[in-house]
């Protein structure tokens, strides 16, 4: 059962749902005939459908379903950047990028094989960034894709050496690109997927070029990110960097002494800010964060376990509903001020994570949250951190993105 | 029934009147009734116009009968073992002439008994190249869903019931254990004679878990010396090879010789768009398979004795077999391979033995037992990428086998071994009750010989056992039959398993779980009029894992250790009408099935190219199936049939381990095919050059309405994908002369060259062209 669970992870990992952060902050008016949201559901069986709502209220009340509508995908889960939603798929079909045509209505552009990809981000010039790994141990190398959603094209891959010198290697947890620098955040592992909590442990490379400059680390927290869940790292509007780093067993990590807590690499710079520290596990949140999503300004909504019930749950159970443990609190990064989220039951995460997945409009953050007995959208307040039950996912249990595209 | 095949041989008092049956035209006549008037000692002919009718010592009247021809007796006094003189029968005058429908031949009256059973009659295909996937496909409630052309993997589908669901046996021996090589698409169609067709419910005699049924493929019993060599070759660099052949002995010495060989280069042409190192796909081209040989070859012996004082038949066989198959893609067409593949050899010494009066006259007993050795080994470690053009390159960054993640030389060694026993006690001569007991134990030495994997504690293991009893009566002068069962299922598996996968240091744990429960059924049978015959029948079937499902085979199919007995409530209700007229004949059968089954054990997708086994809580199965046959005088048949069932998702929760509620309770499972049928248009044209030389030409056509890939519920049904509808016809030529001994045939199959898809996107072959050789003598 386990060794399925882990083949699951292979197939999990063979789909991703990026997220256009700017689509949401647009300060001109817009008009409502102009713009539908679009959402990613996806069933236990990980079939994914792409489906195109017009108002939020949609998934606030009654159930989503995809009952004869959605379109169906190959993916294992949708991919939206740049006002575009991409279906990234590393089976031969291939990857697929929908947008809203002209008349509103979502349109297809061409397939492209993209491979097997293990992190992705989005670039402050609207593109999309992959890192393809080597499940198997038998080769070290990754290669970074940059896929242009424009033109539906890739417009430069480069393979890099994840080689370390004791042997094992670094495996991509989040990929994110500020300014000319792209930063992947990584956990080390051997052949046998055994994993090695140790430092933060960031590579940067410049971009667009994927030249690759150095390895920074930081001894402050530990590994950061999990396993092919892209919520390990979050760019915040004024361009900073936070790595989130778990220290947690729910998240696959032997527990060091060290403390789950969050690290800055500001704009601009290529080292962990030396400055800046938020320690979750000594917060009032006494908790060990498993993933992070942003929700505007310096801030975030965060997953974590709290930190005397880790050890108790399942290596891994971050996947898979394992737990359903998690509680959400959110983070104002640049003050460290903690607000708890209320009104929100313990849950299992979504299993899908990606950062995608939470959508923000208007002060309030939405997504999909599994609990033992139900899949739904809860709408939460980023002031003041109350949570309001929204529609139930029946058929499907999570909605791996939620976003809003423009007419073309 | 299946004890029926004990026949024939006799008792130490007995002795065996044996001798031939004539048409007017001097050739044999196949399938007569031959009795000894006032007793249950009867035979028919086999295609020879021979019979054998064992009897105790005395005076009889020999009747012979068959439909459209005068009756005939004859007095014989039998004392020691003599041939009867030849009869020739003559055509009934009142049955004017030509009367194509003739009487009840073993097929029909295997069809008769109260299961609900199909018997398929393999003599009109022994001239044509088709294994016997192809020949079930015909029939209605199959489906046999392949990947590709020779040695291809197959589901085997009976009735919404999958895989393992449907056991298999060669007269009566399980062939489940027997490895790859010795599967339906291996076995020659010339070795078996017939092949019935359990659905749903299935006799203690055959001493197995089946869920869903099962099928056994009957050899030729009835012949005493033979040889049947055949050779085909056709398109895709395809031949095929058999030898078949049977020597008995004066002194009761019987062998048995059987051997086949099968190749070919698969290289059938398949339409891809392959994309190039910038993801781009470029336009749909034909490419031919280059990687998707297959061979694989058998051979049993057996010698034995028969008619001694210990034993009516005692033989003892040695089947060995061996194939290999490259691996051409994955589970989509996009996923080429160029280096994979797998490859098994099978040893399987065999025992068999009969009795028919153990200690009393009243008790007979029959029991075979095999030791099976069957090394299995999957090979994928290339780092070379293929193209479709067959252009490779090596791969730096995903350095994964081409189907695996992970690269593996995995070795397994199946040993197994089993045992059936079946008892018959004879009540009087209309009941009796049927005792059976089977074991299967199968032991799996696994090895990893690429990967450097800790080594595991031990083996895993399956034992098997089941016992069953069952009371059979014919009553109402034989116009009814009842057949009530029980049956005991015992299962003790010890599986290894990872405790964690994710863990710092791996480590085994070993899982042993053992399980028992009682399984029970019923069938009956009532001709209303001797046209008209209604059955019913039910059985509560348990279906106990199997090796493969728990173990995996290391490069398609993944382990699952934790995996339950599926159990279902089969029903089935049927009717068969024949009537025959004296130029045109009609029969109509048709059957509702109704299967409600728990903890139903399904293939689910993993990735692109894997599968592994989980148990689906409940899915219930109902469907109608009916088939028409007419025929007119001795040179036209028609028979169609159709197949509709509905497979509906059952289950309460999904994920199972949690309270989400399954919302897709109630719908159609996606990826099952729901209406299929098939029709066979035959014309037999006789003495066209010599006075017994056979031209026969047959029209096969073949239809499956499209079914969902994924959902049946969700999605705009414009989006969803979908294996689509197919219409396929082919044709076969059989030209016999020379007594049946030299025969010809000629095939076109898929005749308008039209894409054919079992699974998403996995196009099968083409048209192809085959032209088989046959020479059959005794």
């Amino acid at each position: 059962m386990i060794t399925r669970t882990k083949t699951l992870l292979a197939l999990f990992i063979l789909a991703a749902v990026t997220f256009s952060c700017s689509s949401d902050d647009n300060s001109s008016v817009e008009n409502p005939a102009d713009v539908s949201y679009v959402l990613a559901y996806q069933t236990n069986d990980w079939d994914t459908y792409i489906w195109q709502f017009e108002s939020l209220d949609e998934i606030m009340t009654g159930d989503i379903n995809m009952v004869g509508k959605g379109i169906e995908q190959a993916a294992s889960a949708g991919v939206p950047v740049a006002n575009t939603f991409f279906a990234l798929s590393g089976e031969n079909e291939g990857s697929v990028g929908y947008y809203l045509n002209s008349d509103g209505i979502l349109a297809k552009s061409k397939n492209v094989f993209t491979g097997d990809t293990y992190a992705y981000g989005t670039t402050d010039d609207d593109k999309l960034v992959l890192v393809n790994s080597p499940w198997d141990a038998s080769s070290t190398q990754n290669e970074l894709i940059i896929y242009d959603p424009a033109t539906a094209s890739i417009t430069n891959r480069k393979t890099d050496d994840f080689a370390i010198s004791n042997g094992h290697f670094l495996w991509p947890t989040s990929v994110n690109v500020s300014g000319n620098k792209l930063f992947i955040s990584t956990f080390e592992r051997d052949a046998a997927w055994k994993l090695y909590n140790g430092n933060a442990v960031v590579k940067v490379y410049d971009y667009p070029s994927l030249t690759y400059v150095k390895t920074i680390t930081d001894s402050r927290t530990t590994t950061i990110g999990q396993y092919y869940t892209n919520t390990g790292m979050v760019q915040t509007e004024s361009g900073d960097i936070y790595t989130f780093s778990s220290n947690s067993r729910t998240c696959g990590y032997a527990a060091t002494s060290g403390h789950s807590g969050i690290l800055r690499i500001k704009k601009g710079q290529t080292e962990f800010d030396s400055s800046y520290f938020f320690d979750i596990e000594a917060s009032s949140l006494s908790g060990r964060v498993v993933s992070a999503y942003p929700v505007g300004d310096e801030k975030v909504l965060i997953n974590y376990i709290p930190t005397a019930i880790d050890p108790d749950q399942g290596n891994w159970s971050f996947l898979n509903y394992g737990t359903f443990k998690f509680k959400c609190a959110i983070l104002d990064l640049s003050t460290k001020s903690i607000t708890q989220v209320t009104n929100l039951p313990d849950h299992a995460g979504d299993n899908y994570y990606g950062f995608g997945s939470a959508y923000t409009e208007n002060g309030k953050v939405y997504k999909s949250f599994v609990t033992n007995d139900e899949g739904r959208v809860y709408q939460i307040d980023i002031n003041s951190g109350v949570a309001v039950k929204g529609a139930v996912i029946t058929g499907g249990v999570n909605l791996p993105a939620i976003t809003k595209l423009k007419k073309r | 029934m299946i004890l029926s095949s004990v026949q024939g041989f006799s008792q130490k008092s007995k002795v065996v009147l044996s001798g031939v049956v004539m048409a007017e035209n001097g050739q044999p006549a196949e399938g007569v009734s031959v009795a000894l008037k006032g007793t249950s000692y009867a035979a028919l002919t086999n295609a020879n116009g021979e019979y054998e009718i064992t009897a105790e010592p005395g005076n009889y009247t020999l009747v012979v009968n068959y439909v459209g021809y005068k009756s005939k007796q004859t007095k014989i006094n039998l004392q020691s073992n003599q041939t009867a003189p030849k009869i020739t029968i003559e055509e009934d005058m009142a049955a004017l002439d030509e009367v194509q429908v003739t009487g009840k031949t073993k097929v029909e009256r295997v069809r008769e008994q109260p299961f609900n059973i199909t018997a398929v009659d393999l003599k009109m295909i022994h001239n044509t190249s088709s294994d016997l996937n192809q020949v079930l496909n015909r029939t209605t409630g199959i489906r046999v869903r392949e990947t590709g052309g020779m040695g291809s993997d197959f589901n085997f589908s009976l009735n919404g019931f999958t895989g393992n669901q449907v056991k298999f046996f060669l007269d009566g021996i399980p062939i489940d254990n027997y490895g790859s090589s010795f599967t339906l698409n291996n076995i020659p169609v010339n070795l078996a004679e017939r092949i019935e067709v359990y659905k749903g419910v299935v006799p203690v005699e055959l001493g197995t878990d089946a869920l869903g049924g099962a099928i056994n493929i009957i050899t030729n019993q009835s012949v005493k010396r033979y040889v049947d060599a055949s050779y085909s070759f056709g398109s895709f660099n395809t031949h095929k090879l058999a030898i078949n052949t049977r020597f008995s002995g004066k002194k009761g010495f019987v062998a048995n010789l059987n051997a086949f060989g099968n190749y070919s280069d698969n290289s059938y042409k398949v339409d891809v768009s392959v994309a190039d190192s910038f993801g781009n796909f470029g336009p749909v081209q034909p490419y031919k398979h280059f990687h998707d040989g297959y061979k694989s070859g058998g051979i049993i012996g057996e010698v034995g004795v028969k008619n001694k004082k210990y034993a009516d038949y005692l033989v003892f066989g040695m089947m060995a077999s061996a194939n290999k198959k490259e691996i051409q893609t994955g589970a989509t067409m996009q996923n080429v391979v160029g280096d994979a593949f797998k490859d098994s050899k099978a040893f399987v010494p065999t025992i068999k033995y009969k009795m028919d009066s153990l200690f009393t006259k009243k008790l007979s007993v029959n029991f075979i037992a095999s030791y099976n050795m069957v090394s299995s080994r999957s090979v994928d470690t290339s780092s070379y990428r293929y193209k479709w053009d067959g252009s490779r390159t090596y791969n730096r960054l995903s350095n994964s086998g081409e189907i695996n993640r992970e690269k593996t030389i995995y070795v397994y060694d199946d040993n197994s071994f089993q045992a059936n026993a079946n008892f018959k006690y004879d009540l009087d001569d209309k009941q009796y009750l049927a005792f059976n007991y089977a074991v299967n134990s199968l032991k799996r030495k696994e090895e990893e010989q690429y990967r450097k994997d800790p080594p595991k504690p031990g083996s895993p293991s399956l034992d098997k056992s089941i016992l069953g009893l069952s009371y059979n009566l014919a009553a109402l002068d034989r116009k009814l039959s009842v057949v009530v069962f029980g049956k005991k299922y015992f299962l003790k598996t010890r599986m290894i398993d990872i405790v964690d996968d994710y863990a710092a240091d791996r480590q085994y744990e070993v899982l042993t779980n053992s399980f028992d429960d009682w399984g029970y059924g019923t069938a009956l049978a009532y001709f209303v009029t001797s046209d008209l015959q209604l059955k019913a029948s039910y059985e509560h079937a348990f279906r106990l894992p199997s090796a493969e499902e728990m173990l995996g085979d290391g490069l398609n199919v993944l382990p699952a250790s934790v995996l339950y007995p599926e159990e279902s409530d089969n029903y089935n209700v049927g009717f068969a009408y024949k009537k025959v007229f004296t130029k045109h004949s009609y029969g109509f059968q048709g059957n509702f099935i109704y299967r409600n089954a728990k903890n139903f054990i399904q293939i689910r997708s993993e990735g692109a190219a894997q599968i592994y086994y989980e148990n689906l809580a409940d899915v219930r199965v109902t469907g109608v199936d009916g088939a028409i046959n007419y025929g007119y005088k001795n040179w036209l048949t028609f028979e169609a049939n159709v197949t509709y069932q509905r497979t509906i998702d059952q289950s309460n929760f999904d994920p199972p381990w949690t309270n989400i509620k399954n919302d897709y309770k109630g719908t159609q499972i996606a990826n099952v095919p729901i209406l299929y049928g098939n029709a066979n248009m035959g014309f037999t044209f006789r003495k066209l050059k010599t006075a017994d030389d056979i031209l026969r030409v047959n029209l096969f056509a073949n239809y499956i309405g499209e079914y969902y890939l994924k959902s049946t519920k969700n999605g705009d049904p414009s989006t969803r994908r979908f294996i689509p509808e197919q219409f396929t016809q082919s044709i076969g030529a059989a030209y016999t002369f020379g007594k049946g001994t030299y025969n010809i045939g000629l095939e076109c199959n898929n005749i308008t060259d039209k894409k054919v898809y079992d699974y998403f996107m996995v196009q099968k072959p083409g048209r192809s062209f085959t032209a088989k050789f046959r020479y059959f003598i005794n």
